[in-house]
């Protein structure tokens, strides 16, 4: 499944780099980055319940409280996303020979790990919503997307104002806000969790 | 008498809607003016106003420039009316001194007072350090019979009147939509069926009003801004809010078990009413934005929302609320009437 998800990344990371050979554009670059993590955020977030069999998830409802396992499928997720985005994003730098050296490389790390994270959880969040529906990819796409804008428009503002390094007052609203909305889903997840688990 | 004690809001909202809709169409705007223009003469200074419902020809006129720390002020010398909606200002023609922006008033016997701000700039000299507006001009003696008047905006003109309906749709939307959220919490703490339907009901009910204010508010952006749509975080917000709620009800569709689609749609209406909110009031302050109250604009309420309109705008919200709410109930009548027909199979 890992690696799965970490071809799966590269792959569009070169496939967007196919489509077009010279990106320079930083507005442009931010944006298909941030695309191509939504699209590993779904391939390893949205799927992680879809993965587990069903005799897995039945053991797992009997012998574990729903927030153990809530939040270690959170904590799992939100690391590997991080990780595969901070992957996408050498792989962006080499691809393109982008050179990040004028970026605020504290502001760049905060969006690219409060945003990553902030897809991981709602998207976990939201693949266990279409998985108890019985549908798993489909209804998780149709939930999911309208409800990660928030949070993605934020780390793509953050994001491509930290690699311009647009002074510290202009990003730290954005970086505020971003944590801000973290919190938030986590809290949500925390709450609605135990009622999506039990049956 | 039960009836009364039943019925008495849906009175209440149909009392309140006709009377909003009737005052909304029938105020007169205020007086106001629409645009100044300046013609320098070599020993006076005359000043072209065009005016918009000031009924020029039938009243008295006091007019006076003042700078906007109204330290400077400079008294008419004389005027002449073309039209209802057209005179020529005179000014004496101040000779040397400080070079500043200076506010235009215009005070008639019967429509009461005109304001454009930042109407000239041109050099003038002090007039006196401490200096009353009220004391050397009583406008309250020349304000005679006050009527009650809808206010004039530049720009928006008779437009302002959909303030009552655009506004109040999406006041309606989120009132709406916060008792949807609350009454799925009321569902996973009680598990009772009625209020997963109220919940999912009232969404419904929501997304009528949301059309509702997204049509409003087009029209109102063609007279105002110009186009039906704009690039506006506002807009796209509104959007966003939908498809977050149209993913609701297909949630819900795509589920058959009763508890299950309860149970889910009940945890996703929570989260999704958290994000809605954060995505139509949070993120908007952030950008800038053509809506008044956003990125640098003031809001409505700090300039314009006065006591008239304001009379207006709260029984609309309370009346189109209360339609939502009668309508959800109807519904409810209707989803309640089907769930024991096919109980009864």
């Amino acid at each position: 499944m890992l690696s799965q998800s970490l071809l799966f990344m590269v792959a569009t990371v070169f496939t967007i780099y196919l489509l077009k050979k010279d990106l320079n554009d930083g507005q442009l670059l931010s944006v298909l980055y941030w695309i191509s993590v939504v699209f590993g955020g779904f391939q390893l977030c949205a799927k992680s319940f879809s993965n587990e069999s069903n005799e897995r998830v039945l053991w797992l409802k009997q012998y574990i409280k729903p927030l153990e396992f809530i939040f270690s499928k959170l904590i799992f997720n939100c690391l590997f996303l991080v990780l595969l985005s901070l992957i996408a994003f050498v792989a962006f730098c080499v691809v393109f020979s982008f050179n990040p050296s004028e970026a605020n490389y504290l502001f760049l790390g905060i969006a690219i790990v409060l945003g990553a994270i902030n897809l991981a959880a709602v998207l976990t969040f939201v693949g266990g919503i279409g998985h108890s529906a019985g549908s798993a990819l489909g209804l998780t796409a149709i939930l999911g997307f309208p409800i990660i804008l928030p949070g993605l428009l934020f780390s793509t503002r953050l994001f491509f104002y930290a690699l311009g390094d647009i002074s510290a007052t202009v990003n730290a609203p954005y970086a505020y806000a971003l944590a801000a909305l973290n919190i938030l889903s986590i809290l949500l997840i925390s709450v609605l969790f135990p009622y999506l688990w039990r049956e | 008498m039960d009836l009364v004690k039943k019925h008495w809001w849906k009175a209440l909202s149909v009392l309140l809607l006709s009377l909003v809709t009737w005052f909304s169409f029938t105020l007169p705007l205020e007086p106001g003016i629409t645009s100044v223009s300046q013609i320098d003469d070599s020993d006076r200074l005359v000043v072209d106003v065009q005016a918009y419902n000031a009924n020029l020809e039938n009243v008295k006129l006091l007019c006076w420039l003042s700078s906007p720390d109204k330290k400077n002020i400079i008294h008419y010398s004389g005027a002449t009316v073309k039209n209802n909606d057209e005179v020529k200002l005179y000014f004496p023609k101040p000779d040397t001194a400080s070079h500043s922006f200076y506010h235009l008033h215009v005070v008639t016997s019967k429509g009461g007072k005109m304001f454009y701000p930042n109407a000239l700039s041109m050099k003038s000299i002090a007039f006196d350090e401490n200096f009353d507006d009220n004391e050397v001009f009583p406008t309250k003696f020349l304000v005679p019979d006050h009527n009650v008047n809808l206010p004039f905006q530049n720009i928006l003109y008779e437009s302002i009147r959909n303030l009552n309906f655009h506004v109040t749709m999406w006041m309606v939307t989120m009132i709406l939509l916060l008792l949807s959220a609350i009454y799925s919490i009321a569902y996973l703490g009680t598990e009772k069926r009625v209020f997963d339907w109220r919940a999912s009901l009232l969404v419904e009910s929501a997304m009528l009003f949301t059309t509702l204010g997204i049509i409003t508010g087009s029209i109102w952006a063609k007279n105002t801004w110009g186009a039906y749509w704009v690039n506006d975080p506002k807009l796209n917000g509104a959007v966003v809010g939908a498809l977050v709620y149209v993913a609701y009800i297909i949630l819900r569709s795509s589920i058959k078990e009763d508890d299950k689609r309860a149970r889910l749609a009940a945890v996703y209406n929570i989260f999704a009413f958290v994000i809605y909110i954060v995505f139509i009031q949070v993120l908007p302050r952030f950008t800038d934005s053509l809506h008044p109250g956003n990125g640098g604009n003031p809001a409505f309420s700090s300039y314009d929302l006065d006591s008239t309109l304001r009379a207006l705008f709260y029984p609309a919200i309370i009346g189109f609320t209360l339609v939502g709410v009668w309508i959800t109930q109807l519904k409810l009548r209707l989803k309640r009437i089907e769930f024991e027909l096919s109980d009864e199979d």
